[in-house]
């Protein structure tokens, strides 16, 4: 059986590519030399440059990112859950335009979106900044939201509906203690993922913010393409890493807790 | 339960917000390309088709081309590498495989232009890793490992194989395993198995796969600017030149429109064959 | 107090199609009544229409002489256990039940949690009262959705094909108790399912439908022994259908009749008949006795006739023949004591037999149909 073993050696050399670079990264990050090229000793004194008061745009642009990324995925997981409801109770011409327009932004290059609305904001003689950039990462993390609590829908049990009408609840009873309570992982979970994809994001953002909106995406890009500072830059990507882990490994918690409630 | 009234209520919100974001700034970038360009960089009055015979500057073609070779090619290494992962993810069970999936998607959460960084400071000329490969001989004193096409092609097919990778796997989680030795028993090859009996079997995950890189690399703009050399840029980069670097935003949207209209071609493909399977089962 | 629940013709259309047409009949206070039918017959529909989960298009539905009609379901005195129990996942057992409770806001916490124990003991589930649904059986849930349902004290308990979804053994074990918690709490019952075991088991009576009508009520021995027509016998357990033309009339209560393929036989009349008339009789396969000789203790009502062993089935507690009298099939079941220790040579196949019946045990229908013999166990009754 030649052909079952070559399957699993893809794998295993595809898994040391993906992580490679990471923890490449993460390893420099404790390095006390300045250019990576050795390794001299470790140190902790680039997590500690991060505090130095030279460094005070980074925590400005990391403040802005985590406000930017809280207020979008907050108002996404409202605009979701409410398009995701209209997409799976109702089978009308108008949702079928709603399906497509939902799911467009998933689709088209970010890039694309990103120069769209910066075009269309120039031609609104729209000032660029803090909030140019909210309407954007509302506008792409709210269709995805919607295809998280529609995934959450479809495995919806419809008959409870019925049995909480047949114990005396009100439409208004019904959505508050069943349907949200129900859907609520699912929220979560796009909220989550919202918030993950706001802090990610860079070439949207790159394009719609304005002098003095700096994001921490940004701020690292620059950093990165100016090779300046890349200690630094192994550190903030290090802290950065163990904070994305936690909240996926969050995320995951709840989607496990999920599919066990709907066995 | 169901009332028109509802489902507008449902409805609106976000559909509103699409349409005023998403496609009103969409046609505002196909009719900008078709204005011309102001002094102080922004859009000025009247209609002119400058900004489209510009296109026929021997530059852009060649930009073109590239980046959908370049996309193509990804995909192409993404497809072939994910087949075989998602194989072993499909047949496996329980607790491995749940580790085994986390494991691939968790590089796919870390922050974008961290990965990228990552290549660029592991491949840096002063970096470790050409060191190394220099003091052993294996590449010469002036080879560089960044700032060239190889570079982009590998931190492409690196940035979206997880792509290609959920969708077959998602295909090959509900693959019938037996059906393969269905067709061992029939006289089949381990090989032909799978040619023949698996990959038709997740063939929808395959459209979806092809479509999920595809699409985001002809787009690509990071990439292309961090490890790639001035020879090597994508339409992405003359985007954003044309829109910070010199300033001619009716240039940047008719190259959007150009990679718009390239883009719909995979999505018009996917949807087509998506279609014809769904009235034609195989 | 008998017209509890009553329909008063009542019609529900989906598009062109009637799924309950003019039906009309009423449930008695406090007994466990069931609609019994296949798939698509209209049962389910029926039920929902007292939920009020959907309207009828036409006539009324009177709960204890009220017109209920225009009553949304949060508002009905009645409440339904749902086929797959439609627990909230979200909320443990102890939650579930007191969902209604709460909702009504007719008692007190303290009140409540007191009727929430009393529940939980009564269906048996107090060990489990903090456990989300997901954690438990079936079998335990079922009793969750009862005990939820229960609570409320509705005047009408509807069940919707409650034990569907159990295994045989577990069904056979919730019909047992679902019959003692009836007597119980003695509330009305209306209890819908297709398996006629489980109707036949616990109901007081029983409405058999087809097609959005009512082919027959009564309790079950009445359907079982005296069905209406074809559809009936055939749908609730098995059958022989014997056709034929009426003949001379014997005395008071009998007539012969030729039957085809089996010449002249005695029929047992419970009704006028007039000579010459078509009739099909309905003989229940446990009905018929198998011998290798005549019996010779045969009375003058006794019907018998030359078979030969066609198939067996051994099932346990019963054998189930196909015995070939001439050019039509019979089904014959017989229980036995001890199949292989039985002085006699047991029966088997390609053996001479000969069946007898007595006339009394052939029933004679109303209607026949030709294709209702597709519902039987084997419809090769004729070839």
């Amino acid at each position: 059986m030649k052909s079952s073993r070559l399957p699993a050696i893809v794998f295993a050399l595809v898994i040391v590519f993906l992580y490679v670079p990471i923890l490449f990264l993460v390893v420099n990050s404790f390095n006390e030399a300045r250019f990576s090229s050795t390794w001299t000793g470790f140190t902790l004194k680039w997590y500690a440059a991060l505090f130095n008061p030279q460094n005070r745009d980074l925590w400005e642009a990391t403040q802005r990112t985590l406000l930017i990324a809280v207020s979008s995925s907050a108002v996404s997981m409202i605009l979701g859950t409410l398009s995701a409801c209209a997409l799976h109770w109702y089978r009308t011409k108008l949702q079928r335009l709603n399906y497509g327009m939902i799911y467009l932004p998933v689709i088209i290059p970010d890039l694309l979106m990103g120069i769209s609305l910066l075009l269309f904001f120039v031609a609104l003689g729209v000032t660029l900044g803090t909030v140019t950039i909210l309407i954007a990462h509302i506008t792409f993390c709210a269709s995805f939201v919607t295809v998280v609590v529609l995934g959450r829908l479809q495995g919806f049990d419809e008959s409870v509906i019925a049995a909480a009408r047949d114990l005396g609840a009100t439409r208004w009873v019904v959505i508050r203690r069943v349907i949200l309570p129900l859907l609520a992982p699912g929220i979560v979970a796009g909220g989550l993922l919202s918030f993950t994809l706001s802090v990610d994001d860079y070439v949207i953002t790159f394009f719609v913010t304005g002098p003095g909106s700096t994001t921490l995406p940004l701020k690292i890009y620059s950093m990165v393409k100016h090779s300046r500072e890349l200690p630094l830059i192994n550190a903030i990507s290090t802290i950065f890493l163990v904070v994305t882990f936690l909240i996926v490994w969050w995320s995951q918690n709840l989607t496990r807790d999920q599919t066990v409630r709907s066995h | 339960m169901i009332r028109r009234k509802n489902e507008a209520i449902l409805t609106a919100p976000t559909l509103l917000w699409l349409i005023l974001f998403f496609v009103v700034p969409s046609i505002a970038m196909v009719v900008i390309s078709f204005r011309p360009a102001s002094i102080y960089g922004g859009v000025g009055e009247g209609w002119t088709l400058d900004a489209w015979r510009a296109l026929g500057n021997p530059n852009y073609p060649v930009i073109l081309w590239r980046t959908v070779r370049l996309s193509l090619v990804t995909t192409v290494i993404c497809l072939a590498l994910a087949l075989p992962i998602a194989f072993v993810l499909g047949r496996m069970q329980g607790k491995w495989r749940t580790i085994l999936v986390m494991i691939v998607i968790v590089p796919f959460w870390t922050n974008f232009v961290i990965r990228v960084a990552a290549w660029r400071i592991l491949l840096h000329p002063e970096g470790m890793l050409r060191q190394s490969l220099i003091s052993l001989g294996i590449i010469g004193n002036d080879t560089l490992l960044l700032y060239n096409e190889g570079a982009v092609l590998m931190v492409m097919v690196y940035t979206y194989l997880p792509f290609a990778i959920l969708p077959l796997y998602a295909a090959a989680e509900r693959f019938d395993y037996s059906l393969l030795e269905a067709a061992r028993d029939l006289g089949a090859s381990g090989f032909t198995a799978v040619t023949r009996v698996f990959i038709p079997g997740i063939s929808r995950g395959l459209l979806t796969a092809m479509a999920l890189v595809l699409i985001p690399a002809l787009g690509s703009y990071v990439i292309p600017d961090l490890v790639g050399g001035p020879g090597d840029e994508m339409i992405g980069n003359k985007i954003a030149q044309r829109t910070l670097g010199d300033r001619n935003l009716p240039q940047a949207a008719t190259l959007s429109v150009a990679l718009l209209l390239i883009t719909l071609i995979p999505m018009i493909v996917v949807y087509y064959l998506n279609r014809r399977e769904r009235t034609h089962p195989a | 107090m008998s017209d509890f629940l009553v329909f008063e013709n009542v019609t529900k259309r989906f598009g062109d199609l009637a799924v309950v047409s003019e039906i009309s009949f009423s449930v008695e206070k406090g007994e466990i009544f069931s609609l019994l039918g296949p798939s698509g017959c209209g049962k389910t529909t029926l039920l929902r229409l007292v939920a009020g989960f959907m309207k009828p298009d036409e006539g009324r539905i009177l709960l204890n002489g009220r017109d209920i009609n225009q009553i949304p379901p949060e508002k009905r005195p009645v409440n339904t256990v749902f086929q797959n129990y439609a627990l909230f996942p979200h909320l443990t057992l102890r939650q579930n039940i007191a969902f209604g409770p709460e909702l009504a806001k007719k008692l007190s916490r303290a009140e409540i949690d007191t009727e929430v124990e009393r529940m939980l003991d009564l269906v048996d589930l107090a060990s489990h009262a903090d456990k989300k649904p997901s954690q438990i059986s079936g079998g335990q849930k079922q009793r969750v959705a009862i005990g939820r349902a229960l609570i409320n004290k509705p005047e009408v308990l509807l069940l919707d094909e409650p034990l569907a979804a159990l295994d045989l053994k577990l069904r056979q074990r919730l019909l047992v108790e679902l019959e003692d918690l009836h007597e119980e709490v003695g509330i009305t019952f209306l209890y819908v399912t297709h398996d006629q075991g489980e109707a036949m088991g616990i109901s007081d009576r029983i409405a058999v439908m087809r097609a959005g009508k009512i082919e027959q009520i009564g309790a079950p021995a009445a359907i079982y022994e005296t069905p209406v027509n074809s559809f009936v016998a055939a749908f609730i357990g098995d059958t022989n259908f014997l056709s034929g033309v009426a003949g001379e009339e014997l005395d008071h209560e009998y007539h012969n009749a030729v039957l085809d393929d089996l010449g002249i036989l005695r029929v047992y009349k419970d009704r006028p008949i007039l000579q010459g008339d078509r009739l099909t009789l309905s003989l229940r396969p446990e009905t018929i006795a198998l011998s290798r000789a005549r019996p010779g203790t045969l009375t003058e009502n006794h019907n018998a006739a030359r078979g030969v062993i066609e198939d067996m089935i051994y099932l346990g507690s019963l054998t189930r023949f196909r015995v070939r009298s001439g050019a039509r099939l019979f089904m014959v079941e017989s229980q036995h004591g001890r199949f292989f220790l039985d002085d006699e040579k047991p029966l088997q196949r390609g053996d001479q037999v000969w069946l007898c019946w007595h006339a009394n045990d052939g029933y004679r229908l109303e209607n026949f149909s030709e294709e209702d013999r597709q519902l039987l166990s084997f419809p090769g009754g004729k070839e």
